[in-house]
């Protein structure tokens, strides 16, 4: 009976809240207390969310983002787990290039988006390189750390197993490192549509974090607010990829049936 | 050359020591160490927390450089010719099964048996064959495709030893596989254990803080001193074999246990 009980409160709390808070957001818009110009009430957004996504030019312009955002990902995922491999089993390569990683990981990176619009162009290419930049820093780091604590025990074993170097590292510290390089991901993935919008914003003529910018110029605001949902639900989407993708990679540890 | 050969002890572990030297200082932790095993034979070792167990037998598998004497296993020296030929030879033919069973949860089991093969290249289907094999041998037929996590401790350590006798190893080297086991588990495990070595021929080392364990399993029980630590005494066990857990009731088992026992107590402070 308890468990019931709780189960039930479960879904109809949530649910309260969030009608408390479409509630009151109505309230304050129909009211007048603020003007709808600055926040549309919701009904608005929800129609201009529909009649966006009904639009096949904004179709095109979340391909473009979701291309940005996932060529970004991919390339931090290939070489972040690389370089961070590569530095965990070869203490010269650390030596030589980590302080540098952590310099430039203390730069504000998104500072250095201007940079990348003019180096690589307008197009979709320097959004994928800032998208990229943005995503790198997790999954490197997490990869490095992840092979380094390797269990000595677990080394112990396949050391007494006469296993090669190359051995150890594909069947134990690259599986055993696996679920902390996807929480690296999960991070990562975040970031890289932070890159691909912030890139959009200052220098793009397509995807969403453009529209973004044409809608606020147009003073559209509900649509603008349109986009923001997309953009929220493509963030939704791409996260649970990478869930999906634990499930699929590492079904064997705990963080696979405890996620979502 | 055949009779030389039985004459030959399978293991000579030969005035073997070991110290630590680390930025804190210096640890002596094994003084000497001299044991010999016959083929086929079955050496108990027994010891207080900290003398050294653990290390010896790292020393005897190549994991650890003693700091003094060497080992030799089939007439092929450990630690003396590292790098040639014959130093290989002498750890290629052993295996471990450690305290905790150090299963891999990426792998199903039959992949954890046979990973000592597929390190060695063995082709796929043979050495799943072999996995199956070792599945029966040690009870567990019918859990080839389960996940290391579904298993029982008792099951996971018979996994560990299934995995080390993969490869078919002239010299099991066993560091307390049976410590976290409640004690009827550990009974059903003894006699299995008893089971397997008999089925394989192979020579045993086994380290144990279990006197009766010890006694039971064992065709000679060594006790060594606290640390740094030196073989303190050697008993034979002459109980008949297949031996029974009743066996443990018998006055000849029991003597034993208490003269071990007087070893331990008779340790200088
Ligand atoms: N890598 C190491 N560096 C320094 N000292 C070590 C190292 N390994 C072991 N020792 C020391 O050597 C001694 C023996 O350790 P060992 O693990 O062999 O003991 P043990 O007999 O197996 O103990 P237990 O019964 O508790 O498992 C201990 O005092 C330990 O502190
Ligand atoms: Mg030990």
């Amino acid at each position: 009976m308890k468990r019931n009980s709780e189960t039930i409160l479960r879904i109809v709390l949530p649910l309260a809240t969030l009608a408390l808070f479409f509630g009151a957001w109505s309230y304050y818009v129909h009211g007048a207390t603020i003007s709808p110009f600055i926040l549309p009430p919701p009904e608005k957004i929800g129609r201009a969310f529909l009649t966006q996504i009904a639009d096949p030019g904004v179709w095109r312009h979340i391909q473009v983002t979701l291309t940005e955002t996932l060529g970004g990902f991919f390339s931090a995922l290939i070489a972040g787990i690389t370089l961070g491999a590569l530095m965990a089993k070869l203490p010269p390569v650390e030596w030589a290039f980590k302080p540098f990683i952590i310099a430039l990981q203390l730069i504000p990176k998104v500072a250095l988006a201007p940079l990348f619009i003019l180096w690589f162009g307008f197009g979709l290419e320097s959004k994928i390189v800032i998208s990229g930049v943005l995503a790198f820093f997790p999954i490197f780091a997490n990869t490095l750390v992840a092979i380094k604590s390797t269990d000595a025990g677990d080394r112990e074993v396949f050391a007494s197993m006469r296993a090669t170097p190359l051995q150890s590292f594909l069947l134990l510290e690259l599986p055993s490192a696996l679920p902390v390089i996807l929480t690296g991901a999960e991070v990562a993935i975040v970031l890289a549509i932070i890159g691909a919008i912030v890139g959009e914003f200052i220098g793009g003529n397509a995807g969403l974090g453009y529209l973004a910018v044409v809608r606020l110029q147009e003073l559209q605001v509900d649509q603008l607010f349109g986009v923001i949902l997309i953009l929220a639900l493509i963030g939704l989407l791409l996260y649970g990829g990478v869930a999906v993708l634990r499930r699929i990679l590492v079904p064997w540890h705990q963080s696979a049936a405890t996620q979502m | 050359m055949r009779a030389q050969s039985e004459l030959q002890p399978e293991l000579l572990v030969d005035n073997i020591g070991k110290t630590f030297e680390s930025a804190a200082g210096s640890v002596k932790a094994i003084d000497r160490i001299d044991i010999s095993a016959k083929a086929g034979e079955f050496i108990s070792v027994l010891g207080p927390s900290g003398c050294g167990k653990t290390t010896l037998l790292r020393m005897i598998g190549g994991l650890e450089r003693p700091t003094q004497g060497d080992v030799s296993i089939g007439g092929h020296s450990v630690w003396k010719s590292r790098g040639d030929k014959t130093a290989g030879e002498a750890v290629r033919s052993l295996a471990f099964a450690f305290q905790d069973s150090r299963l891999f949860p990426w792998f199903s089991i039959e992949d954890n048996i046979a990973l000592p093969l597929r390190l060695r290249g063995e082709p796929k289907d043979k050495r799943l064959a072999r996995a199956r094999e070792l599945c029966a041998l040690v009870g567990l037929q019918g859990f080839e495709k389960a996940q290391p996590r579904q298993l029982s401790g008792g099951m996971r350590q018979r996994v560990s030893l299934a995995r080390a006798l993969a490869i078919d190893p002239r010299l099991v080297l066993l560091d307390e596989p049976f410590g976290a086991l409640d004690a009827m588990t550990r009974d059903q495990m003894n006699l299995e254990l008893q089971r397997i070595c008999k089925a394989t021929g192979a020579t045993v080392l086994l380290i144990t803080h279990s006197i009766a364990e010890a006694v039971f399993l064992g065709d000679k029980v060594v006790v060594l001193s606290p640390r740094p630590s030196h073989v303190h005494a050697v008993h034979e066990v002459h109980l008949p074999r297949p031996r029974t857990i009743a066996m443990q009731e018998t006055p000849e088992f029991q003597n034993l246990v208490r003269a071990i026992r007087s070893d331990i107590a008779g340790y200088p402070a």
